[in-house]
């Protein structure tokens, strides 16, 4: 009986479950890439606009801190640029690239008026609910380059998580 | 000497003899089926008639030999889930194993037990939103049509008669070594019968109201 009492006050223990906040959720649903200088390997600041295979959108990346996303429309047949509400936070040594999770690869374009690169990444997507009184949770993992024109590249992190600070470095 | 320890091994003999015939007689265990329990899990049905987000049912089959019982339940969930998400879940699960009963009248119906459970699901689920990841405002619909789950439980059990054959009680759970099967975009939240898949053990609570059926002998 003693020991029946001992496993009903453990059981009561174990039941004693935490509350989840929503801000211990580590998923991400975008990229980090940071640039680096190919001589020197230091942090580089760079400049160029991009577009996003999939996307109706195309991101001006300015030496500045901030990424503005653009939408481009047609308009009586002329192409109409139209500014997104949001902004992306950078310091121009990095950027946040957005992933299609519906698809296996994305595919993104880098262009300055000298130069054009492309870099396409394959993942496995996965959206899970981190809890019912939180937003989804988006994680990509498995990230491998499928093919880039840049001088180098490399992927020290796999895995996009809020305790990852570099998913792909970027050598210009 | 030798006097001495010629009686002190036939005092000793002696208790040993005495000894046998004290000992009472072991009765050999009767495992012919004594009772049958048939019942529902209150707490499931009482969620499923005041939560508007909930439907779900199970009932509890007990059949009791010797000082054990072997237990069935089966039981079926829907349920939505989220704020800010549109999460559905359903399917239906069954569990089986068996309790060992500690009371000393077995006769009486009562139950206080510590059993082991193995557990199936086979579920469903669907997750739906509207949101631009930077690829333009669009409808995300992931679902996972053809899903399984596994675990084990360890149960405490109580039942206690309350008026004829009607006996009431309670069951605690320690569910452990899940497994899910047939996970596709969406990784499932819910297992009908197991809980959330947040941690991968759980604990639950249930609350049976149950019908004995003796049988002669």
């Amino acid at each position: 009986m003693k020991k029946l009492i001992f496993i009903l006050i453990g059981l009561l223990v174990l039941s004693c479950q935490d509350i989840e906040n929503c801000d211990t959720d580590d998923g991400l649903d975008f990229l980090i890439v940071r640039f680096f200088d190919r001589e020197t390997k230091e942090p580089k600041s760079a400049g160029f606009r991009f577009t996003v295979d999939g996307s109706p959108y195309r991101w001006v990346f300015a030496a500045d801190t901030t990424i503005t996303p653009e939408r481009t429309t047609t308009v009586d047949g002329e192409e109409v640029i139209i500014p997104a509400d949001t902004t992306i936070e950078s310091d121009s040594t990095f950027i946040l690239l957005p992933i299609n999770s519906l698809a296996e690869t994305t595919t993104y374009f880098f262009d300055t008026d000298t130069s054009s690169h492309l870099m396409e990444l394959s993942y496995d997507a996965s959206y899970s609910i981190f809890d019912e009184s939180c937003v989804r949770s988006l994680t990509f993992s498995n990230i491998d380059t499928v093919q880039h024109t840049f001088d180098s590249l490399s992927i020290p992190g796999r895995v996009t998580n809020r305790q990852i600070g570099t998913n792909v470095e970027i050598y210009l | 000497m030798l006097r001495y320890t010629f009686s002190i091994c036939l005092l000793g003999l002696s208790s040993l003899l005495f000894g046998q015939d004290a000992k009472p007689l072991k009765k050999k265990a009767d495992w012919r089926p004594y009772d049958l329990k048939v019942g529902f899990n209150a707490i499931r049905s009482g969620r499923a008639w005041f939560e508007s987000d909930i439907s779900t049912h199970e009932g509890q089959v007990a059949l009791a030999l010797h000082r054990y019982n072997l237990v069935l339940d089966y039981g079926f969930e829907e349920r939505q889930r989220g704020d800010s998400l549109d999460y559905s879940n359903s399917g239906s699960y069954v569990r089986f194993g068996f309790d060992r009963n500690f009371t000393k009248n077995k006769e009486s119906g009562n139950v206080l037990s510590l059993g082991l459970r193995y557990a199936r699901a086979s579920f469903e689920d669907r997750m739906a939103f509207v949101e631009d990841q930077g690829f333009g405002e669009q409808e995300y619909i992931l679902t996972n049509d053809n899903l399984s789950a596994r675990w084990l439980e360890i149960a405490l059990g109580l039942r206690g008669k309350i008026v004829s054959n009607l006996y009431m009680g309670f069951t605690m759970r320690w569910q452990f070594a899940r497994k899910v099967e047939g996970e596709g975009l969406l990784k499932t939240f819910d297992i009908p019968g197991f809980g959330k898949t947040r941690r991968q053990n759980s604990t639950a609570f249930d609350y049976y109201l149950m019908w004995r059926i003796p049988f002669k002998k």
